[in-house]
């Protein structure tokens, strides 16, 4: 391997940049970070949809390659291997989520100081913008009541363009179910808002 | 819904696959629609997942918070 220059640091393939890190070049470790943040932030926000969890997870998710980063070798290409240890956090956080959702919503009727709070939302938008910003919270909840599994593939392949190959090294999923999920996964989409979205219309 | 319960043979599920990416060149295509032709569930399947995936792409991208690194190397230096 060649010595590592940090001002070719963005030329350098990931594998590359995790060969460099191991060998203790932090810099190349700041790329890693550098060229998946967003792409990460926008995977992960599909689990948690508060941007705060989701930039724990991205932390969490770098901490675990800066941590295991000896433990990863070449034969994988890192972006699986990356995505795949994102993918476990994720649903850990979705799934604790979900239990503490499930506790919260039982409110206790000895006490006279639970009750519900309404809040006026003093930003009036446009009609345009505000059917805009309705349409996308709908699709966000077309997504979110997708099957985990279903979810899971959609995501990887239509808002983190991933190949079908990629997908199912990391959901560790044959290829047929990987494709036959997606397809359904999409199709349930577009079931779940077509009463919502005329076709043709731009959000 | 009839098409979820149905599992259709892995080379229908990747021609649907292309077909709703647009990778089908036109032959291919255009046999496939005579299959979708005969087939309503299947037609409702790949039409719907088409117009599903279109749905998916006006979805926005979300972006990391500005100084994710320095706070990453600050935890780094925590757990150190």
């Amino acid at each position: 391997m060649n010595t590592f220059e940090v001002s070719k640091v963005r030329t350098y393939s990931d594998e590359d940049l995790m060969e460099y890190f191991q060998n203790e070049h932090v810099a190349a470790f700041n790329e890693l970070v550098r060229r998946y943040q967003d792409r990460l932030h926008n995977f992960l926000y599909r689990y948690t949809r508060d941007h705060h969890d989701c930039e724990d997870l991205i932390q969490e998710t770098f901490l675990r390659v800066h941590k295991s980063k000896n433990s990863y070798t070449r034969i994988a290409k890192f972006s699986t291997w990356m995505y795949t240890i994102a993918l476990n956090l994720a649903k850990s956080l979705y799934k604790k989520k979900q239990r503490m959702y499930k506790i919260s919503i039982h409110k206790d009727p000895n006490d006279s100081e639970d009750f519900e709070m309404l809040i006026e939302d003093s930003n009036i938008l446009p009609d345009e913008i505000l059917h805009q910003k309705l349409s996308i919270e709908k699709l966000e909840k077309a997504l979110m009541a997708l099957p985990e599994d279903f979810r899971e593939m959609v995501i990887l392949r239509d808002l983190q363009q991933m190949t079908y190959e990629e997908i199912s090294d990391i959901t560790e999923t044959p290829m047929g179910t990987v494709k036959s999920r997606i397809n359904r996964g999409r199709a349930q989409i577009q079931h779940m808002i077509k009463n919502y979205v005329e076709l043709g219309t731009s959000f | 819904m009839n098409y979820l319960e149905k599992e259709y043979h892995p080379i229908i599920e990747d021609y649907v696959a292309e077909y709703v990416e647009d990778n089908l060149d036109k032959v291919e295509r255009d046999a496939f629609e005579e299959v979708l032709v005969q087939d309503d569930d299947l037609r409702e399947l790949a039409f719907s997942a088409k117009e599903g995936r279109k749905y998916l792409q006006m979805l926005q991208k979300e972006k990391a918070t500005e100084g994710l690194l320095n706070r990453l190397h600050k935890r780094l230096k925590e757990n150190n």
